[in-house]
């Protein structure tokens, strides 16, 4: 009996001078989640016929269109055009990461209707300074899939130093790259030939459904070549030829992005970097004061009872209780200030977010003029390549049939 | 009596003098009833080979003429875009250029590798942006350099309005001054072109595209 009043005395004491002395030095920041990564380099060039042309599209902003849930969002910092912009900055990394590799064809950011032999859609979950969060989904033109995962990555702190030309997320691209190119190594030599005859027979077949729509097959959502188009045929050639042409769209609308991607360098690079600074502060900030009020809890818990024991620890228990209570109020005081911090992250990126706007609002007028001129062609070449079917066949097409483009 | 035959002799001599005139009309005649019978009612086999073959190659035509005018349009686009690198170029340089951390250069050496088809000039413009947003950066991108180079070079001998008075200017272009965006941005591509033969080529964009245009606001 006695021994157990000694034991608990003990560990009373040893609480409470644990409390007090962690009332005074706050916790060390926490380390990084992710350790970086570098992506993988092809050592040797790849074979022609090994090489697949990797089309990105434009991510999705992750902004909802209901007006409420958007203000709500930027309540809390996330405006709409920051993330517009971030949905083309994104895939214009992974693009530049991709290419860096030599183990792809021509990578490029293309319109969500185009067929290319693998593509990668995205959406972004959170982006801010600290940290960055997407969904990325990759499937190829056979319609396979390859990938379909959640990518979180906290921001190297070196990418915001001032001479830095390192991106502060560039290991979450090169974990991307990695896993593409994991998958990539599971294709067999006859995978490679299949899912770049499918996807020109798919461009064929959008831009001559008459002519080509028999040359594939669909089953379970998977396509296959059904027969091949003989060697020299004049259709087939027709469309190469259309091809070429799609392939200078898509480079010309590139460096459109890549003219974004450009301006928006400098003032993004600035904005994401204070914003780093801001919601490290801020999650310190929050750290502590959740410490503090907790620790002050528990001094105060532990001085009472202290109290309770006696004389001799009564003035121990004391001045536990008004350790706590300083604590309690530290940490009240700490989450008034983390308000302020928000409010500077809230304003940061209003500034950003109008500065970006003109950016995007003048790069996305070029895309959208460029892309009307491009669709009164491709209209022109449909037609063209319809009659051409029928002066060559001598079977007339209605030409008020829809067909619609087969599913990517 | 005597009568009778000078009026039969003056019958006679109309006779001969309008025959050769009645041949030649009835000639000219049975030629346009043969070019009308050619056209109407030729041998039914003849013209559908014949017309199914000038069709298709003249939809061939058709797709060959849409395809240059898309071709046309690319480069016009090219042109707008350099000329958007180099007004970059410039504000950044006027607003002191090379304070911004570097970085976003995009390398061109691995697509290479890489066997990128049609990417060259994308990636090498991407190298420019990067270069012309940043002034330096530790990019792999040899073309950074260049691209930095070529953004230094100055105009030759720029006058008020904008005239290279380098002798580039065709006689027949005029001065410019009516001209509208799209022209103005061909106009001084054409002249800042250095190799002759694409700066021939712009200068006959130009020209389709002024000359179009007026054509178009006098139709109009």
């Amino acid at each position: 009996m006695i021994r157990e009043g000694v034991m608990t005395k003990t560990v009373r004491v040893a609480v409470l001078s644990s409390a007090l002395a962690l009332l005074s030095v706050p916790p060390a920041a926490l380390a990084l989640d992710d350790e970086p990564v570098e992506a993988l380099q092809a050592v040797q060039e790849v074979p022609e016929d090994r090489l697949l042309d990797v089309g990105v599209h434009v991510f999705d902003s992750g902004i909802p269109e209901d007006e409420y849930t958007r203000f709500v969002l930027e309540e809390k910092g996330v405006f709409e055009e920051i993330r517009k912009s971030e949905a083309r900055w994104i895939p214009m990394n992974l693009k530049r990461t991709l290419e860096s590799t030599g183990y792809w064809g021509a990578v490029r950011m293309v319109p969500s209707a185009t067929s290319v032999d693998v593509i990668v859609e995205g959406a972004i979950v959170s982006s801010t300074g600290k940290k960055l969060e997407i969904d990325v989904v990759v499937f190829d033109a056979t319609g396979r899939s390859w990938l379909s995962k959640r990518y979180k990555q906290e921001a190297d702190p070196l990418g915001y130093e001032e001479d830095a030309t390192d991106e502060p997320f560039q290991s979450l691209y090169n974990r991307i790259a990695n896993d593409l190119l994991k998958k990539r190594s599971d294709l067999d030599p006859e995978d490679f030939a299949e899912i770049r005859r499918v996807s020109e027979l798919k461009f064929a077949n959008d831009l001559a459904p008459a002519a080509f729509s028999s040359y594939l097959a669909v089953k379970k959502g998977k396509y296959s070549p059904a027969r091949l188009p003989a060697d020299g045929d004049p259709m087939m050639a027709r469309v190469s030829e259309i091809r070429e042409r799609d392939h200078m769209f898509v480079d010309t609308l590139n460096e459109y992005y890549a003219d974004l991607y450009a301006k928006m360098e400098v003032p993004y690079r600035g904005w994401r970097s204070a914003s780093y600074e801001e919601q490290m502060a801020l999650d310190e900030l929050n750290r502590a004061a959740k410490w503090r009020k907790i620790l002050g809890a528990a001094a105060i818990f532990g001085g009472i009872m202290a109290s309770r024991e006696g004389r001799e620890w009564s003035n121990v228990g004391e001045v536990a209780v008004l350790g706590g209570m300083v604590a309690i109020m530290d940490g009240l005081d700490k989450s008034a200030q983390t308000q302020m911090h928000r409010e500077a992250l809230k304003e940061l990126a209003g500034s950003f977010d109008s500065e970006v706007q003109e950016l995007l609002f003048d790069v996305e007028g070029e895309v959208l003029r460029l892309k009307g001129s491009v669709e009164t062609q491709y209209a022109s070449w449909r037609q063209i390549l319809r009659d051409l079917f029928a002066a060559e066949t001598g079977i007339a097409i209605d030409p008020n049939t829809v067909v619609s483009p087969p599913p990517q | 009596m005597t009568r009778e035959r000078l009026l039969s002799k003056l019958l006679a001599l109309l006779v001969v003098l309008l025959q050769p005139l009645a041949a030649g009309a009835q000639e000219s005649g049975s030629e346009e009833a043969r070019k009308k019978d050619e056209t109407a009612s030729p041998a039914p086999e003849l013209t559908q080979v014949e017309t199914t073959e000038e069709r298709r190659e003249g939809l061939d035509r058709k797709l060959d003429s849409s395809l240059s005018e898309f071709d046309a349009l690319i480069l016009r686009e090219q042109e707008i875009l350099e000329q958007r690198r180099e007004a970059a170029g410039a504000a950044g340089g006027g607003a002191g250029a090379g304070t911004a951390p570097g970085g976003g250069g995009e390398g061109t050496g691995e697509e290479g590798g890489a066997g990128e088809e049609g990417g060259g000039g994308n990636e090498g413009s991407e190298g420019t942006a990067g270069a012309t947003a940043e002034g330096t950066g530790d990019s792999p991108d040899e073309a950074t350099g260049e691209e930095v180079a070529r953004d230094g070079d100055a105009p030759e001998a720029e006058s008020e309005t904008g005239e290279v008075s380098n002798g580039r200017v065709p006689a027949d272009v005029g001065d410019g001054r009516d001209d509208d965006i799209v022209a103005r941005q061909l106009r001084e591509a054409a002249m800042k072109e250095e190799d002759p033969e694409l700066r021939e080529r712009l200068w006959d964009e130009y020209r389709a595209y002024k000359f179009g245009e007026k054509k178009k606001e006098t139709e109009g």
